[in-house]
Formats: structure tokens, sequence, C-alpha cells
């Protein structure tokens, strides 16, 4: 009797996948603007609730801080390591979605793929 | 006599527990792995000194021993001195023979699978508890003969006084099924998940208790590897004014938490995972200084409780304190305070800190020494009793 149902958290997490399978980002997390982590296609190593809840620090502070300047809002935060790069991008009103990738990685690519992962996701949650 | 689950609130809604003689649905949509709920219950009533007959006839034996590693528990021991025994009613199915202690040949006939029960039942102590993983993939393979055997079981388990703990996965099965199911057993646990706001997690609930129909709350929760079943409070803020003791709450709390300091003050976020007594939270520790309200303001959004902390010795701080309630929307969620910094000499006491602020009795407040750990601990369960109890 199995039916071919998909829960949302199901439906996120296959955005997830199939964004971590264009080859240019190797995780990715859908996380709420208040810090909480709503899905995410993660090495276990990483502990992806802390990151879900610095990352929307991270971006509230950013959106913040841009607001002050009054030219326009944040669009997104880039956040460049030696091993490591980080983006976080909204997702509809109440998400964001954020991605690793390689620090050589294609940006331009990357958010190519995390624009429209991210307009999936924002019809998902209908908001 | 009654047994507990090993689930705190769970126990509870079951007025403590499972009794021997019941019968038990564990009744769950497909998206939930309701049998690793099963195991947490088994592995706690082997802990306790009882005996664990388990039947499966949806995955190998050798699977569920792995499963059950992976949440930290060794069930090879309690197989070895006979109080754990698997009935394999699915290699049988697949065309093998039976790997248990048991084997249901043709797991395709109600009548088979029910003398095995019986005989299991026989062979073990009185007060075990059968497991029956799964009701839902007996009834696709049996047919709904199976269901009037349930009867049969809740005989024997009254006979052996042992207790009947069948998981259900519910694929969308017409709705006399279910009310069947639901008339049936005594108690009935349902593990569903549910959306609030943006967040989906999974939740149980307890519809049915002694064969009474009831309302209870719904519990959220988590299977955590190793831990088991975890009641789980995805938000609890903790905030109060600047250098009150927020960061040295989180950490004195939390079994892993990291903060963004700088020049020892949190700029961004303190942020601690907690696990006690059976619950697991995570703590979003915010920053007292004004200038970083807009965050609080973020951070403050789907709290499911508030820890607010004061310094004992400022009460000229506690207008803001609770302005910062009020500007992280926190106002009205189940709330404590934590009048902290009772070391210092002057010190006002709990009560004093009370009016002081304002609240009423319906308002706890616990003396605390954040550095210590003193009071914190204690502060907690009476939050979580707020969250869940009564
Ligand atoms: N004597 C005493 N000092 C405390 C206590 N709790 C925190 N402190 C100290 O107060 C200062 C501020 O604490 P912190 O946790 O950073 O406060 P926050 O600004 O609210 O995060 C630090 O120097 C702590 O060591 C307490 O219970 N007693
Ligand atoms: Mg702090």
């Amino acid at each position: 009797m199995m039916e071919g149902k998909l829960t949302l958290r199901d439906m996120l997490k296959k955005v997830l996948m199939d964004l971590n399978a264009t080859g240019e980002v190797y995780a990715s997390a859908i996380v709420s603007r208040n810090g909480l982590l709503m899905a995410c296609e993660m090495p276990s190593d990483i502990d992806s609730r802390t990151f879900a809840a610095m990352t929307a620090t991270m971006v509230g502070a950013a959106e913040t801080a841009f607001s002050e300047l009054k030219k326009g809002v944040a669009e997104r935060v880039i956040v460049e390591g030696r091993e490591a790069k980080i983006i976080a991008m909204g997702a509809g009103k109440k998400a964001l979605l954020v991605t690793m990738s390689d620090p050589r990685a294609n940006l331009g690519l990357i958010l190519l793929e995390m624009e429209k992962a991210s307009e999936k996701i924002r019809k998902l949650l209908g908001r | 006599m009654r047994k507990s689950t090993g689930i705190p609130v769970l126990d509870d809604m079951l007025r403590g527990g499972l009794e021997d003689g019941s019968t038990t649905v564990l009744y769950h949509t497909p998206f939930i792995n309701g049998a690793l709920f099963a195991y947490h219950i088994c592995h706690h009533r082997l802990k306790s000194g009882d005996s664990v007959i388990y039947f499966t006839n949806t995955k190998r034996i050798f699977t569920i021993m792995e499963d059950a590693e992976r949440f930290g528990w060794d069930m090879r021991e309690y197989r070895e001195i006979g109080r754990l025994s698997f009935i394999d009613a699915y290699t049988p199915f697949m065309g093998l023979s039976g790997e248990g202690r048991y084997a249901v040949s043709d797991p395709t006939n109600p009548e088979e699978i029910t003398s095995v029960l019986a005989r299991a039942l026989e062979e073990h102590e009185s007060g075990s508890l059968l497991v029956i993983d799964s009701l839902s993939t007996a009834l696709d393979q049996c047919g709904v003969e199976v269901l009037d055997k349930l009867e049969d079981w809740g005989r024997l388990v009254t006979l052996y006084d042992a207790s009947l703990l069948c998981v259900f996965a519910d694929w969308g099965y017409e709705s006399q099924i279910r009310m069947r199911i639901e008339d049936f057993f005594e108690n009935m646990i349902e593990l569903t998940s549910i959306e609030r706001n943006v967040i989906i997690g999974d939740i149980f609930t307890v519809r049915k208790v002694e064969g009474e129909v009831v309302e209870s709350k719904r519990v959220p929760f988590k299977l955590m590897r190793p831990g088991g079943v975890r009641i789980y409070i995805p938000k609890i803020l903790v905030t109060g004014p600047f250098h009150a003791g927020k960061t040295s709450v989180v950490h004195a709390l939390s079994t892993r938490a990291v903060s963004v300091d700088r020049e020892s003050t949190t700029v961004a976020l303190d942020f601690g995972h907690v696990e006690f007594e059976g619950f697991y939270a995570d703590l979003f520790g915010t920053t007292g200084q004004q200038r970083f309200d807009p965050i609080l303001e973020q951070l403050g959004g789907e709290a499911i409780a508030v820890i607010l902390v004061v310094d004992s010795t400022k009460p000229e701080t506690f207008p803001r304190a609770i302005e910062m309630l009020r500007k992280a929307r926190a106002y009205g969620l189940p709330c404590i305070v934590f009048a902290n910094k009772q070391d210092l000499p002057n010190a006002l006491s709990p009560e004093e800190v009370r009016a002081k602020l304002g609240f009423g009795e319906e308002v706890p407040v616990v003396g605390t020494v954040a550095t210590t750990g003193e009071g914190v601990r204690e502060g907690l369960r009476i939050l979580l009793n707020t969250i869940f109890g009564g």
C-alpha cells in the first residue's frame, strides 16, 4: 500500500539534494530566519543546528548593517575562507538557503543554482 | 503493574506507563520510523530487568540489532541470556529459513502467527513486553483476518501478564481499519509530523489510555543517536540585560555550546545544546546591549519558552529586562526568571526580584549562581515542567 506521497520535509530535502548534485556545492541547508533548521544535506561532522543558528544571526546582522546604509536590501551574504565558501540568501520571507562549497568553485554558477533552488523553496513554503 | 516506557512525558500521559496485560498501538505516519520509537521502550524494559519478545515481519534481525547499536544500545547480551527473543516472520517471507529463536514459516497465516506468539509467551517469564513490528505489514500480508486475531493476542497477554505493543504504519488504509484499531487497543500512542510556522517536526501524542479516549498535548521529539527518543524543544530563549549572566547560563546548562564573543561580551548569539533527563533543547542566548536589539527581535521568533536572566544586585536593570522580553516577542510564553549572582552579598532574594519585576506568582523565579551552575538545572526542570507538565 506504499504511496508516492511526499511530505513537505521530503520535498525540501529533494531540492537540497538536487542542488548538491549539481556539483557546485557540497553541503546545503534551509534555515528559518529565526535560526531554526528546517532541512539539511550536510556531512555528519557538521553540527547542523549550530550552523543554522549562526548563519541566521550572520544574515540578520548583515541585513541590519546594510539597511543602515539606505542602499536597498542585502541580497546575499558570502563568507570566503581558505577552505570553504559559505553563501546565504533569502528563500521567501521566512527562510534562508545556505550552501557550503569549495573556495575555488565558480561563484557565478553557484549563485545561479542557488537562485533556482531558492525560488523553488519559496514556492514550496507558500510564501 | 505499570512499567515506565523510559520516555518522560509519555509516561505521565499514559498514567505511569504500560500496564501488564494491556494492549497498546504505536500508530504512525509512514514518514516516521515508528519501530525506532518501540526500540527505546524495548531497551528500557530490558534494562529494567524485563524480557522482550520481538516479532518482525519488516526487517532482518541483524538490522534491528544494528539500529539499536546506533542508539548506543548493545542488545546482544540480553539475547544471549534469553531475555530478548526474536520471532522472525521476515526471512521466511523472502523464502529463506527463519533466523530468530522463533520463526513463522508462513507469515501470511494469522493462525500460525498466533500460535508462535503463544509459544513465545509461554517460554518467557511473566511481565514481558511483546512487540509486533508491524501490524500494518501483517495486515498487508494476511489480509484483514489478522485483525480478527487481535482479541486472541489480547487474551494471551492477559494470561501471561505481558504487555502488547503493536507498531502500525498508516499507509492510507480505509477508515474502517483505523476504526477497528482505535477500538481494539486500550492505549493508543500516535506519531505524526506537524508544521509549526515554517518548522517541521515530529510529535507524539496519546489518543487513548486504559480504553478511554483522551485529548492530550502534542510533544515534539527527536531520535538522537546515541540516546533514542528525546523530547525536543527547538528553541529556548535565554535573554536579559547586559552582564546579567546569560552566556554563563547557556554554558552551565549545555553539553556543547558556542558563543560569538568580542571583548568578553556576546555580540551575536550564544548557542547550546542541553541534554537533560530525557529532554533535548537548543538554547539561544541573546546579547543584552541595546544596539543589538534588531538581532534580538529576529532571534526571538519561534521560541517555545524563555529564561530571563537578571543580575540580582542590579534592580535598576529590571525595566530593561522587561523591555527585552517584549522586543523578543516572548511575552506570554512559558517563562522562568533566573535571579542570578545570588553569591554576591547585596543580592536581592528571588522573592524581592519577582516583586521588583512586577511579576505574579505564575512566573517562577529561582535563585542562581551561573558561574558555579548552582540552581540552573533546577530552574530548567521547573521550566520544562511548566511547558509539558499538568
Ligand atoms: N559573582 C557572580 N558572577 C557572575 C555570575 N554569573 C555571571 N557572572 C559574571 O558576570 C559577568 C557577565 O557574565 P556573562 O555570562 O558574560 O553575562 P551576559 O552579558 O549576560 O552574557 C562575567 O564576568 C561572569 O563571570 C554569578 O552568578 N555570580
Ligand atoms: Mg553574553
